[in-house]
């Protein structure tokens, strides 16, 4: 059960000492009946039988008609009282200040559409509501639950018209919401007495948001449980009682585009590219012949009807050939959904003349086979430029036009060239790792964990390339591949091809490998027999890391034939394994220009450009100037440039000459898609819930009767009582003669 | 239409019953064309054996000479109209109204005392009867000098404050009244109807002429009154407290049921029936009483005319 809480406001409340004038009515009542003048009467027989058959009736009357003239008291003195309903903005008493603290839902599923308006205009229009009717001296405060969550107005206004300025300046963000956070800033809020400015008698928390489970639920161990906030929020709310005013309808359909992506992380000219598009139903009911359109550089160019069952999801496959080199905009779109903001998923692609690999060999002709199997496993040759250095050369020649390096048998590597492929990787760069005879563990060791690294250089949190650890060399009879469920996108192709050879690839030695416990970001995606790990991947950056514990030859000339690693560069399983690894290796090529929502937007710019004003084309609309912060990895854009999703065009201006535009794309991180809402258990009883779903239109009149209304209501009420009271007294003979 | 100027306000501030009933006959002769009553006559009617009491002057002495036995001379006047005012004189008579100038008693008095003084005044015998259970007072019909004196004295002395048995007493009546009569009956007959209808039979039977003055004071049929108030029953009735507001309606529709039952008897019986209210002028009251001017007694027991 939902907890309501209705209490009454008076605006006059001196005037509720007129309630007794309530008894007036039976003191003359009881009056009238003491009084007996003693008349004789010649006709008595006539008034006895009178009297018996209409004693019940009078007795009725009379307390009928006691009844209507105390009400009319009643409603009078009520109505000079000013008196009004109050719902969960509780107990309002004049002359006691009143902190009025308002916390809105920020997350982007309050922009769901109840009539003309989103949840979050809703929720505005009823703050605006209060506050246009609270009395003078009561003060305002607005937080945010946003991710993350912030303080609208975080020190208490008396001034109503500045704080309803602010909140109508107020927009929806387009993120998810960070309800401990929200409510860690309103604890601080709390308990700092100088931030919360002039004393005041009472305190009250009013909360607005549809209580949707990705706030207000944590998943925990595949099951669900309330977001621990929420005990944070009762102990709150000793000190200020909070309500929760639910905006959300119990069941509310959603479609949302969860993913967009090329099948070719690497996108070149005159190559047909796969485009899928995945349309995600979180409601209940099967949303069919949903049209989606595709936009390039904002064109439509194709337009598809899909049908997404309820619960479930649904891929539109796109194709499309890119003619022009440089990043271009793509952008799908589907309509006819109460929730718009989900309803788009945008993409940058940057479409090159050729996917270059740089292949850095340790020793001679250790990568020949792996050359010819990046060159075969392509369309056409001329979509691919293979270059091949020794590992000496491996410094000078790895630059940003490659978009992944392939690291075959190489022996050792020196700091600055740890450092150069850690810079790669991170900036989107792809990097795999061949493990063979020259490798040394030590050194390998050494990159895995970026010993050496300036710390500056780097801004990934965890610094380590791979979480894992070289033990060496180990001899196997007989092992092969395990594909471990083919979970791993490397090794997807196969499943369900078990002829294609993975299976029965011949492994004879390899490199082992540890997992390091402590980084979860490494993965196994295909391993030995044995258990030992065959390939692991691990993100760093924007790129990632695919390392090998075999090296693609099945032995050097020089070394006897006991040397023999594998077969698997002869076998069948080779070629597909390179393609997905090279293709999962750079598959954060494009990462540097997609972000989500609220992430930092750094420039790619050459390193003499300075940079101090960029001309930027916001998803709101319009073209401002933005000064790019200079932070250690490059220069930054402010963060209200990716509050909202949608393309962003940056121009930077460097001293004296224009760089090349830039293009980036802003997605919605779609958690809060999902618009079921939390079950009311989760609400504990402290916390006063009010349901605003049943009757959306008239929000702010039912719940927030204005002080005039119900002073008109009680005199007419009042007016009905004494006109009833006339009539019904002349019908029961009392004002006749 | 008639104005009527004598109203009981005026006729009240006369001391004398007498005066009284001298001052409405006058005013009421006044207004009329020829005498209500059918006039005294001398025209000689029949003979009768003489009884003791009878006026000496009335034996017809040739009579007497043919037949040697005493006859008495009987008029047209007497056979035809001798005149009874019968007053009822319960406590029930006692009531005035909280705005009426007097009691139904001390109109009916007047009325009573107007109209042996009318029928004396044209020489026709009157007479008066008091009841209330049974007969208190009795005076032969007589147009002798002196019956106005001695029906004025009686009536000045009478006082209203016995118990009613209406039917009772008018079947009393009826037995002492030897020759056919006018009689006219005033009384408020708050009364068993039946018991009281029986009575008026009885009478009836003797082929009086019996008319009915049912005397009834405003505030009976109005009941205006507003506070609680205790009714203290007369004639040994119990008490009442009530709201007379609320039951007001009730009552109201209690009395003109009775008024109505009164009328259709007096109607099925051929009685004349004439309801006057103790603050109508006397002229009136005794121009509908001798003659009947049509008015009607309407369903709240005021008058249209």
């Amino acid at each position: 059960m939902k907890a309501y809480a209705i209490a009454v406001g008076f605006g006059n409340v001196a005037m509720l000492g007129w309630l007794a004038a309530v008894a007036i009515p039976i003191a003359i009542h009881l009056w009238n009946r003491r009084i007996r003048d003693e008349v004789p009467w010649a006709t008595v027989d006539f008034l006895l039988a009178a009297e018996r058959q209409n004693s019940r009736r009078i007795r009725l009357e009379n307390l009928l008609l006691l009844l209507m003239r105390c009400c009319v008291l009643l409603l009078i003195v009520l109505a000079a009282s000013q008196p009004y309903l109050e719902s969960y903005r509780l107990s309002w008493t004049p002359g006691r200040r009143t902190l009025r603290i308002f916390v809105i839902d920020g997350s982007y599923s309050m922009d769901y559409r109840q009539g003309e308006s989103s949840l979050f205009q809703l929720a505005k229009r009823d703050i605006a509501k209060v506050v246009e009717q609270s009395a003078l001296g009561d003060q305002f405060c607005l937080f945010l639950i946003a991710d993350p969550s912030h303080a609208v107005v975080g020190r208490p206004t008396l001034s109503a018209e500045g704080f309803l300025r602010e909140l109508e300046y107020l927009r929806q963000p387009e993120g998810g919401g960070d309800l401990a956070g929200a409510i860690q800033l309103m604890q601080e809020f709390l308990q700092s007495p100088e931030r919360q400015g002039s004393e005041v008698d009472y305190k009250q928390v009013t909360i607005y948001s549809d209580l949707g489970k990705p706030t207000w639920s944590i998943r925990a161990a595949a099951s669900e449980k309330p977001h621990p906030a929420i005990d944070e929020l009762v102990e709150l709310s000793r000190d200020a009682p909070v309500t929760i005013v639910d905006l959300g309808s119990p069941a509310r359909d959603n479609l949302a585009v969860v993913n967009l992506h090329l099948v070719s992380p690497v996108v070149t000219r005159h190559t047909p590219q796969s485009i899928i598009a995945r349309l995600q139903n979180f409601g209940a009911v099967e949303h069919r012949q949903a049209r989606v359109d595709l936009f390039i550089d904002g064109h439509v160019v194709q337009s598809r009807r899909v049908d997404v069952p309820a619960a479930g999801h649904a891929e539109v496959h796109f194709q499309h050939r890119f003619d022009v080199e440089g990043l271009h905009q793509v952008h799908v779109e589907f309509h006819d959904d109460l929730l718009p903001l989900d309803n788009h998923r945008y993409l940058v692609v940057q479409v090159e003349p050729q996917e270059r690999v740089l292949v850095v060999e340790g020793q001679r002709r250790a990568g020949e086979l792996l050359v010819h199997a990046l060159e075969a496993s392509v369309q056409t040759s001329e979509s691919i430029d293979v270059t091949t250095i020794p590992a000496y050369r491996l410094r000078e020649a790895l630059s940003d036009e490659f978009s992944s390096v392939f690291l075959v048998d190489v022996p050792r590597f020196s700091t600055e060239e740890i450092n150069r492929i850690g810079q790669f990787v991170e900036a989107g760069g792809g990097a795999v790792l061949f493990l063979g005879d020259n490798t040394q563990a030590d050194s390998y060791n050494q990159l895995f964990a970026l010993p050496e690294t300036d710390a500056g250089v780097l801004t990934t949190k965890d610094n380590r390339l791979a979480g894992v650890e070289l033990l060496g060399e180990r001899e196997a009879t007989n092992a092969s591949f395990d594909p471990r469920e083919y979970t791993h996108p490397i090794v997807q192709v196969f499943a369900g091809n078990e002829n294609a050879g993975l299976l029965t690839t011949p492994v004879f030695k390899y490199h082992r490998l540890r997992m390091l416990g402590d980084s979860p970001r490494a993965r196994a995606a295909l391993s030995f027999t044995s258990g030992d790990p065959a390939i692991v991947t691990s993100p760093f950056g924007k790129g990632r890391v695919v390392l090998i514990c075999i090296p693609p030859y099945a032995k050097q000339p020089q070394q006897p034939l006991a040397g023999v690693w594998s077969a698997w560069p002869a076998w069948p399983s080779f070629l597909p394994l390179v393609r997905e690894s090279a293709n999962y290796a750079v598959a954060g090529r494009n990462a540097q220009w997609n972000h989500y929502v609220g992430d930092p937007l750094q420039l790619s710019l050459p390193e003499s450009a300075t940079p101090i004003m960029c001309d930027v084309k916001i998803p709101a609309g319009g073209t401002h100037v933005f000064a790019a912060t200079s932070e250690q990895s490059g220069p930054v854009l402010p963060d209200s440039v990716s509050s909202k999703s949608g393309f962003v065009t940056v121009k930077a201006k460097s001293s004296g000459t224009d760089v090349q535009p830039q293009e980036f794309a802003l997605n919605l991180r779609t958690g809060e898609s999902n618009l079921t809402a939390v079950p009311d258990a989760y609400v504990p009883e402290a916390i006063s819930r009010i349901d605003l779903t049943s009757d959306p239109d008239s929000r702010g009149v039912s719940h927030a009767s204005g002080p005039q209304s119900i002073v008109t209501l009680l005199v007419l009420g009042a007016l009905a009582l004494l006109l009833s009271e006339t009539v019904l007294a002349g019908l029961m003979g009392r004002h006749a003669a | 239409m008639q104005s009527w100027t004598l109203e009981p306000e005026l006729v009240f501030k006369l001391q004398s019953l007498q005066l009284r009933a001298e001052r409405i006959v006058d005013g009421f002769i006044t207004g009329q064309h020829h005498s209500p009553l059918h006039g005294s006559s001398i025209e000689f009617a029949e003979h009768r054996p003489y009884s003791p009491g009878d006026d000496l002057r009335y034996l017809d002495w040739k009579v007497y000479g043919k037949t040697d036995r005493f006859y008495v001379r009987r008029f047209e006047d007497e056979t035809n109209l001798a005149c009874y005012a019968v007053l009822d004189s319960s406590e029930s008579m006692a009531y005035a109204g909280p705005k009426a100038v007097a009691s139904k008693w001390e109109y009916g008095k007047t009325l009573a005392a107007a109209l042996c003084y009318l029928a004396l005044r044209q020489r026709d015998a009157a007479g008066l009867v008091l009841f209330d259970s049974e007969v208190r007072e009795f005076v032969r019909a007589s147009n002798s000098p002196s019956q106005l004196g001695h029906v004025m004295a009686i009536l000045d002395q009478a006082q209203a404050e016995q118990q009613s048995q209406i039917g009772n007493g008018l079947d009393l009546l009826a037995e002492r009244i030897p020759q056919r009569s006018i009689l006219f009956i005033f009384s408020d007959f708050l009364e068993d109807v039946e018991s009281t209808m029986a009575g008026l039979k009885h009478l009836k039977h003797f082929r009086h002429d019996v008319r009915l003055v049912h005397l009834i004071d405003r505030a009976e049929i109005e009941f205006p009154f507003r506070r609680s108030i205790r009714f203290r029953g007369l004639e040994g009735k119990p008490s009442v407290v009530t709201d007379p507001r609320a039951l007001r309606k009730a009552y109201l529709e209690q009395m003109n049921a009775f008024l109505k039952r009164i009328k259709q008897h007096c109607m099925s019986y051929r009685i004349r029936y004439e309801l006057v209210v103790s603050d109508e002028p006397f002229d009136r009251a005794m121009s509908r009483i001798l003659i009947g001017n049509g008015g009607q007694v309407s369903a709240t027991g005021t008058f249209r005319e």
